[in-house]
């Protein structure tokens, strides 16, 4: 099991991943991010209102079968963000491939 | 539970939730709800999907900051009436050295569990120094006494500082462990359970 703090932070970019690849909606997001790991609907809100309060992401509603959709915009801040943690990953990538080389693993 | 029955019951949940904030999450859910439904879903799976309305609740309100929970608690607890505020006012030398104080008892509890594990590293490292300055103090000629005394000591400072030095890094994990589940709890105050 992924330590809670390291899961939200991996989850929070993955989110922004997400939206990187364009527009999306709450139901859309779940079901993108289900591919790699399990989010709940209630486990994504906060983060979204986090990311939105950071600056990372704006808010748009698009009319929708008679009814609002809110989308998720990945702002400039939010695709900087992405790619920071993106460039840090290398370094930590570069450690986990040490880890398993050490314990045997190709 | 349907749509309108799962909405219902997670406003009543989210009492506590400041209006606008609350108004969004609703929006929220019933947006997901209905994207569901456009899936294929029916409303009773929809809404078994997104898990007990308490249960969401809960994990809601966890993640509102400190400050947006003792704000709600407050208001909620006498509405803003001007006798409130009134008795807030005058109330200021109570409540505020109240406040000052719990808070205070919460950090010296922290300090006072971080304070054992560093005597706990004290005793350790004294235990290392011993396992090394005993022989080191016979050789040396500052010690009288059997040597094999000495070393019977050297030995056992020696093995309590290795088994000390193991147990640190799970103490540590746990006092921070500690730590946090004191923050959750402080947090958990705020958090209204009434039914």
């Amino acid at each position: 099991m992924l330590d809670a703090q390291m899961k939200r932070g991996l989850i929070e970019n993955c989110v922004l991943a997400a939206l990187a690849r364009g527009d999306s909606y709450g139901y859309q997001i779940v079901k993108d991010l289900d591919a790699v790991v399990s989010v709940t609907e209630s486990t994504l809100y906060p983060i979204l209102r986090r990311l939105e309060g950071a600056g990372a992401l704006t808010v748009y509603s698009v009319e929708h079968n008679g009814r609002l959709r809110k989308f998720y915009h990945l702002t400039q801040t939010g695709r900087r963000q992405l790619e920071s943690f993106a460039s840090d990953w290398d370094e930590l990538a570069a450690m986990y491939d040490f880890i398993r080389e050490g314990l045997g693993y190709e | 539970m349907n749509r309108v029955e799962y909405l219902a019951a997670l406003k009543s949940a989210l009492s506590q939730m400041p209006a606008e904030e609350l108004e969004k999450q609703l929006a929220y859910y019933d947006e997901l709800i209905a994207d569901m439904c456009e899936d294929g879903m029916s409303e009773e799976e929809a809404t078994a999907r997104l898990g007990a309305p308490d249960a969401v609740a809960e994990e809601l309100l966890a993640a509102l900051p400190l400050s947006t929970l003792v704000k709600s608690r407050i208001r909620s607890a006498g509405g803003s009436s001007a006798l409130t505020v009134v008795l807030l006012v005058l109330g200021f030398p109570l409540w505020f050295p109240l406040l000052v104080s719990v808070f205070a008892v919460v950090l010296s509890l922290v300090i006072t569990l971080w304070a054992l594990v560093i005597g706990f590293a004290a005793v350790v490292f004294s235990l290392g120094v011993t396992a090394i300055a005993a022989p080191v103090a016979l050789v040396a000629g500052w010690f009288q006494g059997s040597p094999l005394m000495v070393a019977g000591y050297a030995l056992i400072a020696g093995g309590l500082c290795l088994l000390g030095v193991l147990a640190l890094p799970p103490l540590c994990g746990a006092m921070a462990r500690l730590c946090r589940a004191i923050g959750r709890g402080v947090k958990s105050i705020f958090i209204k359970k009434e039914r």
